[in-house]
């Protein structure tokens, strides 16, 4: 608008250098605004003009339409599930946050559309919430994906196209790869030896880290030859997962081995340590000898000490020519390979206070609870409170009562406080109507007790929302 | 029954003072944290172990809502009070007898209300005196309008040209000799006009249509005697002006209608909080604007659930353009669905017709059916079917608004300034979000 600019650019001179030029505004304009001081006037013009201008203000009209989202026909949660996720998402519980998605997956509702955002902008600094949250958003959280470059995780993997494997990125190919293996093993197998030798060393360690979750018997040729491989790291994974697989030749190669190591006399196991010269199948670097009789003890079927006894004897023998926490470690690691439960109570009995003693105890599916009872026993408060923040999860069930059972019989003290956070949050779904969750507390109880019993039942209510 | 209506948790959490406020609230609304809660038609309640060794008692009366804790706490509601209110809202309280502390204390606040009541009625009123008060303002502030005509005819003069330098605080100044007249409406425009010094490539042009208003709102005051009734009140409004509650119950217009909640937007300005909800009168097709203030830590008023419709009869403000007024009888609100809107073009050529009325119109309300988020080279906007479209403002967050519609047609109610919408609530499915 012509007279409007004149006017901005006399202001800006000033009226004593420039006098105001009406002579594109509107006759009206000029009427109204005549003054005798021409700084009056041009004010006077301005705020006639500026009336002019806001009353005149037309609509765009060149503006790019958005796509429309697909129908989604979900449900939305109930009013009640809603209020908990402002909750979660108030109180910034980022794991409790992630079980809440979880359970969501599992029940024909949709979040409102409304709190994705807050949602997307949560997930987008705490990344563990990013594959919850696209497996539930829906279409609406793709299209928001494809309008916000900072939300892309939230498209959730589309169908993936059949040359996903050749193309694909490597958490494209991942997932390719685990859903062939369920749907066709043989089919998986073969695409997956076609393409090995050309795969980088990294590459191949993580796809054998996929095959674990899918081993058969048939994967031994296959892995046999992954001990020969370059990469040490996929040595390491070869053995690992031939450790697994019940008499394979590897395992009966090492107990050869071993047999040549150890010998018995009366009640101590006598060890040799093994020379330079025992290489094959272990090709590694130059490895101390402790280290290599660890790697030799961890891939040996533990059958092998039956001749020398029951585990928990053979586990409390007196070690003469290597360290004792040396072949303890070995015989854990064989013992979760194999998950041979004898053997993992034997160590835990032996050694209660020992590192290994949480992943196997996390292993045990029977007799938990005696474990734990044992456990309690034999350690400091201290020290079992630091257990159970080391116990590798999930958690069976049983696993989750026995410990719900042991801190519900803890005195108001500080050493367990730690603890408590852990297995309030850890146990299982189906111990969240123990005791502890649904008894009232007395007003004496402890601050951690509190927050545990909160925590349990805010944990039940999140399931039983969403039933 | 506990209620009628009850609230819902957006309902409550929207009592809060601050963010952090409703994020406590949230965390006591936790069944086990409490004992002894219920609640009644009039009032909400329960005992709260906190940090303390006696528990908490707090009492939220519904009405007003008004609040009661025994914490220590200064928040106002406190956390307590809120929790208790969502635990209810979620319906985790249960209906109970009204226990002797809750009736004692909702039977001393109706007591209080009463005696408040009384002493309004019988307050003597120095009438002469008041008179005298208002005349004294009134020349205070027209010696402010005359002052501050004059610094802008001088500084027009001069140009604003190297204005980006120092002009901000210059203008800061003037707004204090402003305040100091008693004329904050104009201490408010010089303090906008600060802000504008400098800011984008059009600064000059937003500059002078500021201070143009300002002028032509000095001017006026200088010539109230001579404006139509309805005008002149407008005008002492804009100069800042306020106009008694009782007077406005007592002669202002008088609206009965079903008035759609049409949406709430809170400002903080100099620690003190304002609430503008916007009304529509779904018979009368009337606009109202129901201001609420609120210093720093107290509530904004939350009888005024945006997305619901509320039988109630209002009492207009006089002015040229009426828009701000009071609810003067009230029933309670309840969820509105789908509400009918207005095109673009309507809502447009209504705000020039009001513009007309009054030159100062900052903002406008609209209730636009039928639009989408759309993209233009500058921003977002919300676009009819054809694509005629306004733009938002730049400070929207558009997120929550672009998820609900994920591209199909909604209705928006929404703030419009020559800044652009500012979209405060949204109808998708018969559902009302705020945004």
């Amino acid at each position: 608008m012509k007279a409007w600019e004149d006017l901005v650019g006399a202001a800006l001179l000033g009226t004593r250098r420039r006098e105001p030029d009406l002579g594109a505004a509107p006759p009206a304009v000029r009427e109204l605004a005549a003054r005798v001081e021409p700084a009056e006037e041009l004010l006077a013009a301005a705020a006639l003009l500026t009336g002019y201008r806001r009353a005149g203000r037309r609509a765009l009209t060149d503006v790019r339409p958005l796509p429309v989202a697909a129908r989604d026909d979900r449900p939305y949660v109930p009013a009640i599930a809603r209020e908990r996720l402002a909750r979660l998402l108030a109180a910034s519980h980022p794991d409790l946050l992630e079980e809440w998605l979880g359970i969501l997956a599992g029940t024909p509702y949709r979040i409102p559309p409304e709190i994705l955002p807050a949602l997307a902008e949560s997930a987008r600094t705490k990344t563990t919430l990013r594959v919850p949250l696209a497996a539930v958003a829906g279409p609406v959280g793709a299209w928001l994906a494809d309008r916000n470059p900072d939300w892309k995780f939230l498209a959730a993997p589309a169908e993936e196209a059949a040359d996903v494997w050749q193309f694909g990125s490597l958490a494209q190919r991942r997932r390719w790869l685990t859903r062939k293996l369920a749907d066709d093993p043989e089919g998986a197998r073969e695409t997956l030896l076609e393409s090995w030798r050309g795969e980088p060393a990294e590459v191949r360690a993580d796809f054998l880290g996929v095959l674990a979750g899918h081993l058969r018997g048939v994967d031994e040729p296959f892995l046999e030859a992954a001990l020969n491989d370059r990469a040490a790291a996929v040595r390491d994974r070869a053995a690992d997962l031939l450790g697994r697989l019940p008499g394979t030749r590897f395992g009966q190669r090492m107990a050869e081995r071993l047999r040549r190591l150890v010998t018995r006399s009366r009640a101590v196991l006598e060890f040799t340590l093994p020379g330079d010269e025992m290489q094959d199948g272990l090709r590694g670097g130059k490895q101390e000898g402790n280290v290599r009789l660890r790697t030799i003890v961890a891939a040996t079927p533990l059958s092998f000490w039956a001749e020398f006894g029951p585990p928990s004897d053979v586990v409390r023998m007196k070690v003469e020519g290597c360290a004792a926490g040396v072949l303890r470690d070995g015989w854990a690691t064989a013992a979760l390979r194999q998950r041979d439960e004898a053997w993992a109570q034997a160590l835990i009995g032996a050694d209660p206070g020992g590192r290994t003693t949480a992943p196997l105890l996390a292993m045990l599916t029977t007799s938990q609870s005696a474990t734990i009872a044992h456990l309690v026993s034999r350690l400091q408060t201290e020290s079992f409170a630091r257990l159970v923040h080391e116990l590798p999860r999930p958690w069976s069930a049983a696993l989750g009562t026995a410990l719900l059972d042991w801190i519900a019989r803890q005195g108001d003290q500080r050493l367990v406080s730690h603890a408590a956070v852990v297995i309030a949050r850890a146990v299982p779904p189906e111990c969240l109507g123990h005791p502890l969750a649904t008894t009232r507390l007395t007003l004496e109880a402890g601050p951690w007790r509190r927050a545990l019993t909160e925590t349990l039942n805010f944990r039940r209510e999140m399931y039983e929302e969403l039933r | 029954m506990v209620t009628a209506v009850p609230w819902t948790v957006e309902r409550v959490a929207g009592l809060a003072p601050d963010a952090t406020s409703a994020k406590a609230g949230r965390a006591q609304a936790v069944a086990a944290k409490w004992s002894g809660a219920g609640a009644s038609a009039e009032a909400v309640w329960g005992a709260c172990q906190g940090s303390g060794k006696k528990p908490y008692q707090t009492c939220v009366e519904l009405a007003g809502p008004a609040y009661r804790c025994t914490c220590p706490s200064r928040k106002f509601p406190c956390k307590h009070a809120l929790g208790v209110l969502m635990l209810w809202a979620a319906g985790q309280v249960p209906e109970a007898p009204t226990p002797g502390w809750v009736g004692e204390w909702l039977a001393e606040r109706a007591e209080r209300a009463e005696r408040a009541e009384k002493r309004t009625e019988a307050g003597p009123r120095d009438e002469e005196a008041a008179a005298k008060r208002a005349q004294e303002r009134a020349n205070r502030v027209d010696g402010g309008a005359a002052e501050l005509k004059a610094w802008l005819v001088d500084r027009v003069g001069a140009g604003f040209a190297g204005f980006e330098r120092a002009g901000a605080d210059e203008l800061r100044t003037v707004a204090a000799r402003m305040v100091d007249a008693q004329a904050s409406g104009l201490a408010g425009g010089l303090r906008r006009a600060a802000g504008l010094v400098g800011r984008g490539r059009d600064w000059p042009g937003a500059l002078l249509a500021e201070l143009s208003l300002l002028y032509l709102l000095a001017d006026a005051c200088t010539r109230l005697g001579t404006l139509p009734a309805d005008l002149a009140e407008t005008v002492r409004t804009r100069l800042g002006f306020t106009t008694e509650t009782a007077k406005v119950l007592e002669t202002g217009e008088r609206v009965a209608d079903d008035w759609l909640i049409c949406g709430a937007a809170d400002e903080e300005n100099d620690r003190l909080f304002t609430r503008r909800t916007w009304l529509r009168g779904s018979r009368t097709g009337r606009d109202a604007l129901v201001l609420s203030f609120a210093p720093l830590g107290r509530p904004l008023d939350s009888s005024l659930p945006p997305g619901h419709l509320l039988t109630a009869e209002l009492a207009y403000y006089p002015a040229s353009a009426p828009m701000r007024a009071l609810v003067a009888e009230r029933g309670i609100p309840v969820p509105a669905h789908g509400p009918p809107g207005e095109s673009i073009e309507q809502a447009l050529a209504a705000y020039a017709q009001t513009l007309a009325a009054d030159p100062w119109l900052a903002r406008w309300p609209m209730l636009l059916s039928g639009v989408t988020p759309a993209e233009t080279a500058t921003g977002w906007c919300l676009s009819e079917k054809d694509g005629t479209a306004l733009p938002l403002v730049p400070t929207a967050d558009p997120w929550r608004l672009l998820a609900v519609s994920a591209g199909m047609p909604v209705t928006v109610a929404a703030e419009w300034s020559p800044a652009g919408l500012r979209p405060l609530t949204c109808w998708h499915e018969d559902r009302a979000v705020r945004l």
